[in-house]
């Protein structure tokens, strides 16, 4: 179990933005020498505020975006250095859940046909056996048949981002990766997204490379937690011991950050 | 239903508003088609004063309104003064002209628009997107009129192609084939001149909504799963980017009639423009209202054609409509 599926070796990206009239540019490091290891069948939660590197990380592991220097390891195979054509094949094995379940699911689609396009795009099966493989996936993630023929925008924040998760399971991925899957859902529906996911990867032996700025939740969920700041992993360590003895003053202020039932009370000395 | 019913109710109103204000605004402009004939000493000015009559333009206006509602019942859009006969029969080979002009460019103007725009667009920032950007907006800044001018030029010096007019002189002895193929050379020039005016507008909008549209979550979903690059332009980024463009075919859809006018004077198609730019000289109004009843009926349609087309392809649209 303990054999790491994904590693990132000295990961950079960098971003060039050009000044208006003028031929000046400004260089902005997204991620300086990023290195993290997933175990096999594990969640590996990467923390980070907003603009840290963390959706970066997502998008140069699932290659939409092209990693400036750096090694991807996935399994024995080297992703980074691989032209569109070579990723092909291996595209279905890493998938992204995007952020932000309204705009990830296209319109034009009813809901079978998105979790049916990938098998389409990546030619598996006939047409018939994709739309029962869809039909089954969309099942697995608590989505009855019913729901099948409506459109993604008369679905619930919450049956986005089930029939998301189904698109991103219907290929068999190995290694999922969850940008931000709680953001924009109440409480309730996060903790049935959350159980719908350990159960999946439980039943699926899936590995999870979850990113998330809430580290209650994000502990909750995981074997390891990476905690990135400006681009840098700078702590990575198991829940208990980030949320008990965390070394970088950043990541103290993280766990502080994170709301304990009862700490108003013992805090602010029993007002209320 | 409804919302098509309750649309084209809508356009009928307008129409008719349109056809009161341009009659009224016609009719108050000062002199009408007889004025310059006071002036000639050889004409008695009781001729005048009978011309007028025999055309009902001594009756108050809501009565000659009237009149020219009942021609426009029979189709006959009221009477040329100039040509002495019913403005119908005038207006629809001419109509047909420019129609067949406009279809033809605007047609070839939209096809190189989005094939261009969206290849442009899966290539930001490359030579070739750059190149497209250049030519577009030096096309855009060129006045339609030294297009025309220029294009002229080229044909007369070149005599590649005919400089003038729809048909050759002998049109009439020729083949079916050969017709077409004269028809052709002679739409060629005024053609190029609207899909070069109206070219650099459309690609914009194309480039600009495809890359737009290239950068959705959904897209991105899309290149996840390891889409091939045409598929995702085709399948994927083209389709999102429809929406506006839908609109912007409509409003072209509008300008069938009138996008050409400038150029049929200049080069001389024997469509509506020559024929308008006259009326209005000569004040033969009923030709000019038939004339701007008939473009505010097409612009009409092709906002209709567009809030269909929309319809039909958008979902969510669809449920909010109902």
């Amino acid at each position: 179990m303990d054999e790491p599926l994904l590693q990132v070796r000295d990961l950079t990206k960098t971003y060039t933005q050009h000044r208006f009239l003028s031929r000046k540019r400004r260089v902005i490091p997204a991620l300086r020498g990023v290195c993290l290891s997933v175990r096999r069948g594990c969640t590996l939660a990467l923390v980070g505020e907003s603009g840290s590197g963390k959706s970066t990380l997502a998008r140069c592991v699932t290659r939409l975006e092209d990693p400036t220097s750096g090694e991807i390891w996935f399994g024995d195979t080297e992703l980074a250095s691989l032209d569109h054509a070579q990723l092909r094949p291996f595209r279905p094995k890493i998938q992204l859940l995007i952020q932000g379940s309204g705009t990830a699911i296209s319109p034009y689609l009813r809901a079978w046909e998105v979790v049916e396009e990938p098998l389409r795009i990546q030619q598996r099966g006939t047409a018939e056996q994709a739309k029962g493989k869809a039909l089954e996936m969309m099942q697995q993630v608590g989505l009855p048949e019913t729901l099948a023929e409506r459109r993604p925008h008369e679905f619930s924040g919450g049956q986005r981002q089930r029939l998301a998760i189904a698109r991103a399971l219907v290929l068999d991925p190995e290694l999922l990766v969850l940008d931000e899957p709680f953001v924009g859902l109440d409480v309730s529906v996060q903790a049935q997204i959350a159980n719908l996911l350990l159960a999946l990867q439980e039943e699926r032996s899936l590995t999870y490379l979850l990113i998330a700025h809430d580290l209650a939740l994000a502990s909750s969920l995981a074997d390891d937690i990476a905690v990135i700041h400006s681009g840098i992993i700078i702590e990575s360590a198991t829940p208990s011991e980030i949320l008990q003895t965390p070394r970088q003053p950043y990541t103290t202020q993280l766990v502080a950050a994170v709301c304990r039932p009862g700490a108003r009370r013992s805090g602010a000395g029993g007002a209320l | 239903m409804r919302f098509l019913l309750r649309r084209v109710l809508h356009g009928g109103v307008v129409l008719v508003a349109v056809s009161i204000s341009s009659f009224l605004l016609l009719r108050l402009a000062p002199g009408d088609f007889f004025a310059e004939m006071r002036l000639s000493p050889q004409i008695a000015p009781g001729t005048v004063d009978a011309l007028r009559a025999q055309y009902g333009l001594d009756r108050a206006l809501p009565v000659q309104y009237g009149l020219w509602l009942r021609s426009v019942s029979k189709g006959e859009f009221g009477y040329s003064f100039a040509y002495n006969q019913p403005v119908s029969s005038l207006l629809w080979p001419r109509v047909r002209n420019t129609l067949l002009l406009n279809t033809v460019a605007l047609v070839i103007a939209w096809l190189l628009a989005v094939a261009l725009g969206t290849w442009a667009a899966a290539r930001p920032g490359k030579w070739e997107d750059r190149l497209c950007a250049v030519a577009s907006s030096t096309l855009l800044v060129i006045p339609d009129l030294m297009l025309a001018l220029a294009l002229l030029m080229l044909a007369v010096r070149t005599r590649w192609f005919p400089a003038g007019g729809m048909v050759a002189i002998d049109f009439t002895d020729l083949s079916a084939w050969s017709k077409v193929e004269d028809l052709g050379a002679h739409l060629f020039l005024p053609a190029a001149v609207i899909v070069l005016g109206t070219f650099p507008l459309l690609y914009r909008h194309v480039r600009s909504s495809v890359s737009e549209s290239l950068a959705l979550p959904f897209v991105q979903a899309a290149r996840g799963y390891g889409i091939r690059r045409n598929q995702l332009l085709l399948r994927q980024a083209l389709p999102a980017a429809a929406n506006p463009l839908v609109s912007l075919l409509g409003l072209s859809f509008g300008t069938l009639l009138s996008a050409s006018l400038l150029v049929e004077v200049v080069l001389g198609w024997p469509g509506l423009g020559p024929m308008l730019l006259e009326s209005i000289l000569a004040r033969d109004v009923y030709v000019v209202i038939a004339v701007v009843l008939l473009s505010v009926a097409l612009v009409i349609l092709g906002s209709l054609f567009a809030d269909v087309l929309l319809y039909w392809s958008d979902p969510r649209i669809r449920t909010d409509a109902r």
